[in-house]
């Protein structure tokens, strides 16, 4: 059981963001709660889609003399950098510095907004709870920009999703979210799941690793095999970028998160 | 037909062409030798490639049209009621526009402090004439941070709040002088194809909103060469022949020395540009044009003789409402010169084409100006 075909190519234009000529530029992690910009432009804030990334590191580069794209938007160095992973690097390194990127929250909205496009014909963002009437001015703001204001505490909110108890039943579609992690409990996070295959839970987020350094960071996939159905998430064996327990910090994020569940879109 | 008064006109736009062609090598010598130039720091319009060479071309080039319609109009064409407050506006507005675009260039980065931050100054600060201070320039602070939402980058020169305020000032002395010394006749709105019902005193607001817009209009439109010096060109040339069959003679004359002292400029900054009006001339002139029109009673076809100018700025209004609001980009790059640039449009054929429409505008603003 895979996502709808539109929600996969939305992943995998974020694992390849559609770039002229260069392939393999994964979207790095980008989270506005440390530069805390407001009125800001979308993909300016973690929460833009590839296409809308691409387009807007041509308009930087191209406005703040970067040089990095010509005026069609294709990439400048290739003499300076012939390998097309080194082009790829040079790419996201150019991301990173001007705060273009993608947070799990923005990762998850984008490609599940593609899914229940296809699959449903609807647009989930504006059928989902952000805030009541009564608090007027944010309703009106998450009318106007529904994308930026869906936070993970927005999915964890039982108006918009059910907790899913039995790990047989996880489909693709379904979250793993886990609420005030870190090591000072300060931060939420959120998964998706992509695909089921036989005991295997695959998932995609934008998240950082603290081993990954400035320029690492970004989209990644990994996968959860459930080895025991009857016991909890936590006791199953995750698996991302080849590494599993503590060092999988993933894994290390859900085991610090005071709640950890899976959820449902209800729709 | 006044054949004399054109032909008057005429002779003020060639003299003043002149003049301005004598002086225009002096005031470029004195922009280099003072290094009035323009530097990429601060200017986020610079784009790569061909717009790096716009790095050190001098800028106020717009004091070359300012001084020389200035001089040719208080010494030949002077008097008390007509052109005395549209040269004294045109001054205020140049002269906001000359300390911006000094302070951008000599001027230090401007310091900000946060509106929460005042509002602690205001409990704790230990002596009580500084917290009765900052309690006082609070709202001017909250009108610093809203106005601020307007721009893209506070740079060093006056900031957007500050700009709006004197212009608004300029805008109330042009609405003193309508309102209070033109005359009864211009508490009625001339409106094309409508007569001219009476507003009273809201032509008070009305002339303070199309002074402050058309002067920022203008301003917006100063990014290209040739762009704002070439439609200010056929606008004033639009409002001489308009003054002209309404039998205004101050302003016939005062509109030909503009062009005159225009077309000189513009020799010099189409591309490549010898200097660039800088905001001493976009606001100035964005000023005086408004002001020329509302004394001729020819408010609502501002935005005609004006129609590349209110295209740019309502580019500008356009993208600041969807990027704050809606937190998307309507145009690549906003003003609207620079989404064609995006789009791969040379600068001369954005030029050409923008003088095209324009002159098509103003030849329309002049066809209904003719029915009363």
């Amino acid at each position: 059981m895979k996502l709808s075909p539109s929600a996969l190519k939305t992943i995998h234009d974020y694992f390849n963001l559609p770039f002229i000529g260069v392939s393999g530029v994964r979207c790095p992690y980008f989270n506005n709660a440390r530069l805390g910009q407001r009125g800001q432009l979308k993909v300016l804030i973690g929460k833009g889609t590839p296409e809308e990334i691409v387009e807007e590191a041509k308009i930087v580069s191209i406005q703040y003399r970067a040089n990095v794209f010509d005026k069609n938007g294709v990439f400048n160095a290739h003499v300076d950098h012939p390998a097309q992973h080194e082009q790829a690097e040079c790419i996201r390194q150019f991301l990173v510095d001007n705060n273009l990127g993608v947070d799990c929250s923005g990762f998850v909205t984008n490609v599940l907004q593609k899914h229940f496009q296809e699959t449903k014909g609807i647009d989930f963002v504006k059928k989902l709870f952000v805030t009541s009437k009564k608090n007027f001015l944010r309703w009106i703001i998450s009318r106007l920009r529904p994308v930026e204001q869906i936070s993970v505490a927005v999915y964890a909110n039982n108006k918009n999703t059910s907790v899913i108890n039995d790990l047989k039943t996880v489909q693709p579609g379904d979250l793993v979210v886990a609420l005030k992690t870190g090591p000072n409990k300060n931060y939420n996070h959120i998964l998706l799941v992509e695909e089921i295959d036989g005991n295997k839970i695959k998932y995609a987020h934008a998240r950082t690793w603290s081993s990954e350094g400035k320029y690492g960071h970004g989209v990644s996939q990994g996968t959860i095999t459930i080895t025991n159905p009857k016991k909890g998430l936590l006791e199953q064996v995750w698996e991302e970028k080849n590494k599993t327990g503590e060092d999988n910090e993933t894994y290390l994020e859900a085991k610090q998160a005071e709640v950890l569940e899976i959820r449902r879109i209800k729709l | 037909m006044n054949l004399p008064l054109i032909q008057q006109a005429l002779s003020y736009l060639i003299f003043s062409a002149i003049g301005a062609f004598i002086w225009a090598p002096l005031l470029t010598k004195i922009l280099y030798k003072y290094k009035i130039t323009r530097r990429d720091e601060f200017d986020f319009t610079l784009k790569g490639g061909e717009r790096n060479k716009k790095v050190g071309t001098p800028i106020m080039g717009g004091l070359l049209v300012i001084v020389t319609v200035t001089v040719v109009t208080m010494i030949f064409n002077w008097n008390r009621e007509n052109t005395y407050v549209p040269i004294g506006v045109m001054g205020i507005a140049a002269l906001l526009g000359a300390t911006d675009d000094l302070l951008n260039i000599f001027g230090k980065k401007r310091r900000e402090r946060k509106i929460s931050h005042i509002i602690n100054l205001i409990k704790v600060h230990k002596k009580w004439y500084m917290r009765l201070w900052y309690l006082l320039i609070l709202p001017w602070e909250a009108f610093r941070k809203s106005a601020a939402i307007l721009g893209s980058h506070p740079g060093r020169g006056i900031q957007v709040h500050e700009k709006l305020f004197f212009q608004f000032l300029a805008g109330a002395v042009t609405a003193w002088w309508i309102y209070f010394k033109l005359g009864i006749q211009w508490h009625s709105l001339w409106v094309p194809f409508d007569g001219q019902p009476y507003v009273g005193w809201w032509i008070i607001p009305i002339v303070i909103f199309f002074v402050m817009f058309t002067a920022n209009a203008v301003n917006f439109a100063d990014g290209l060469d040739g762009l704002a010096g070439g439609s200010l060109v056929i606008t004033f040339l639009g409002l001489m022949i308009i003054s002209w069959t309404e039998g205004r003679t101050s302003f016939t004359l005062l509109n030909a020395t503009v062009v005159g002292a225009l077309i000189a400029y513009t020799y010099f900054n189409v591309k490549p540009a010898r200097f660039q009006m800088g905001d001493v001339g976009s606001l100035g002139l964005g000023a005086l044009l408004a002001i020329n029109a509302i004394a001729i009673n020819r408010t609502m076809l501002i935005p005609f003789v004006g129609f590349i100018f209110y295209v740019e700025i309502i580019s500008v209004i356009i993208q600041v409402f969807c990027r704050r609001i809606l937190g998307r980009r309507f145009f690549k790059m906003a003003p609207i010169h620079h989404h064609f640039e995006f789009r791969g449009w040379s600068e001369e054929k954005i030029v050409m084409r923008f003088w095209l429409i324009h002159a098509f505008f103003v030849i329309l603003a002049i066809w209904m100006s003719l029915y009363k």
